[in-house]
């Protein structure tokens, strides 16, 4: 089976278990944190059981994870009494780091640092990262408390064309050249992740990256097929 | 140049920054609670440069080649006091943390300790498993929903100890007859449980390459809260054999944390256990019970690292 870890109010996470139904996919969600049969008990992980969708299953039926949230928010846990919300979110978040961080099987991404989901870099990390890749990079800055000309943590797509590559594992999809797509893979390499899509701007001379997310939209099926096939091939 | 981040009545940065006024070396102390009052700029042009304000004084960040990080909580400081989300200078203090925070990651400046290291201790079981790699035993644990589970795993170990997954402090408790009946409510959140190792507790702090070794006596399952459970705690100095010391260098290189405070026990059968790593430690508590110069140590490694600077 594959199992997508988001949440059942997470639109695109419910369409990606639609679409891999065949491969038995299904959604960890947090209320199968709040269910009884999880056995995590490293490093033998042959006894090891996971909750999903409300039912318990083998770790070792697990063919692939694809992971859709960087954290668990206390919000989410309306199932928890609110006093306890707080701790149990940081909680859960810390088993499923543990957790996602050494399953057998593939994952996409694996978390880093504190994210679930590969690394949670803020935009001056990811564009030092790609100049040190050798791609060119888009200036950005950031100032606080904000000045009145500065726009704090811009996101990608600001009414400009932007070209998207997406990177799954040594394949790129996206309407990008061969230059963009080269630097698209060596920057997923710099951040350790094998799913990540990165933006480009064109610019005299060629392009240049503005912004990247380990965590992509899966809304183009070519995409979310490469995914699937990488998760069952690994 | 050697910046300082964090509260002046932090007792271990207290420490250090004594340790560094009696070398006379500069030093900038960034005081969290004047945390309104500054600013800072952060600008990625194919390099990283950047700007920090504090009050009377301008730093550029490419001035800055070692940094102390002892931060607390922001939105506990005095500075904050009363002020919640989305109030300006709350928002403004969380952007401020938020920004030094990734100058923090990016700079090349030693960083002690750097704050995507410090992250392996917010999930303990994730921890334990680097430990493990890094050639210490550690304690048979389950993470588990499952009130049968922990029935086993109880039968099976003898004595069994909770505590929590992530950075949150949690007491150290052992599990007990009068437990049992609560078991069930694990069904609610994965809960993590461990092997009881009986034996002494040691403390060794890695700075660098240097190492302290502090033994703890004390008859309660957490030594820092011995008065719960009626119980006494002395501490005192522990020579730490070559082969154990060799490991904590390893294991604090494998986890990149230029310092930190690693939790073990021995058995009486002499078998060393490693619990966890801390990534921030409260050195200060060692230090004053055995008069091991652990601030004097972490001051000497800003230094050097502020002369190996071209």
């Amino acid at each position: 089976m594959l199992v997508v870890v988001g949440s059942r109010h997470d639109i695109g996470a419910c369409e990606v278990v639609r679409r891999w139904e065949r491969e038995g996919a299904a959604l960890l969600s947090c209320e199968d944190l709040s269910a009884p049969g999880w056995h995590y008990s490293p490093p033998d992980r042959r006894v090891s059981r996971a909750v999903v969708h409300g039912r318990i299953v083998r770790e070792r039926d697990i063919r692939g994870v694809l992971v859709r949230r960087p954290w668990l928010l206390p919000e989410e846990l309306t199932h928890i009494a609110p006093a306890d919300r707080e701790f149990v979110a940081a909680e859960m978040s810390a088993f499923l780091l543990a957790w996602l961080s050494q399953s057998s099987c593939p994952v996409l991404n694996r978390p880093r640092g504190t994210s679930l989901c590969g690394p949670n870099w803020r935009p001056q990390q990811w564009a030092l990262a790609a100049a040190s890749v050798g791609l060119q990079v888009e200036p950005t800055r950031w100032q606080v408390p904000a000045d009145a000309k500065t726009s704090v943590r811009k996101t990608p797509k600001q009414n400009r064309r932007l070209t998207e590559a997406t990177i799954v594992s040594t394949r790129c999809l996206g309407d990008v050249n061969d230059d963009q797509a080269a630097g698209a893979k060596r920057l997923a390499a710099k951040a350790g992740v094998a799913l990540l899509a990165v933006w480009f701007a064109p610019c005299k001379g060629g392009s240049r990256f503005v912004a990247a997310n380990p965590m992509p939209s899966l809304k183009d099926p070519h995409i979310a097929d490469a995914v699937c096939e990488y998760l069952l091939a690994n | 140049m050697i910046l300082l981040w964090g509260l002046a009545a932090d007792p271990p940065l207290a420490s250090v920054r004594a340790a560094l006024s009696r070398i006379g070396t500069p030093v900038v102390f960034l005081d969290q609670q004047a945390v309104l009052r500054c600013e800072l700029e952060l600008a990625v042009d194919g390099a990283l440069c950047g700007a920090l304000k504090i009050p009377r004084k301008a730093i550029d960040l490419a001035s800055i080649s070692a940094v102390y990080v002892r931060p607390y909580d922001v939105r506990q400081v005095q500075a904050l006091e009363g002020k919640r989300s989305g109030d300006p200078a709350f928002d403004r203090a969380l952007r401020f943390e938020d920004a030094l925070n990734c100058w923090l990651e990016m700079t090349p400046a030693l960083v002690i300790n750097r704050p995507s290291a410090m992250s392996s201790n917010n999930s303990k079981p994730y921890q334990i498993e680097l430990i493990r790699a890094a050639g210490f035993d550690v304690p048979d644990t389950l993470v588990t929903t499952d009130a049968s589970a922990v029935r086993a795993f109880w039968e099976k170990n003898g004595t069994v100890i909770y505590k929590s997954i992530s950075g949150i402090r949690s007491i150290v408790t052992r599990l007990r007859a009068e437990h049992r009946e609560r078991l069930p409510d694990v069904s609610h959140c994965p809960t993590q449980f461990q092997q009881y190792i009986d034996g002494t507790d040691i403390r060794i702090h890695v700075v660098g390459d240097e190492i302290f070794g502090c033994e703890i006596l004390s008859d309660a399952d957490d030594y820092r809260y011995p008065a719960r459970e009626g119980a006494g705690m002395q501490v005192r100095s522990y020579s730490v054999p070559d082969d154990l010391a060799g490991r904590c260098r390893r294991l604090a290189a494998a986890l990149e944390l230029p310092v930190t405070g690693i939790d073990l026990r021995r058995t009486a059968a002499g078998r060393i256990y490693c619990f966890e790593a801390n990534p921030s430690p409260g050195f200060s508590f060692y230090e004053e019970a055995t008069g091991q110069q652990i601030g004097e140590a972490i001051a000497r490694l800003l230094v050097n690292a502020a002369r190996a600077e071209p």
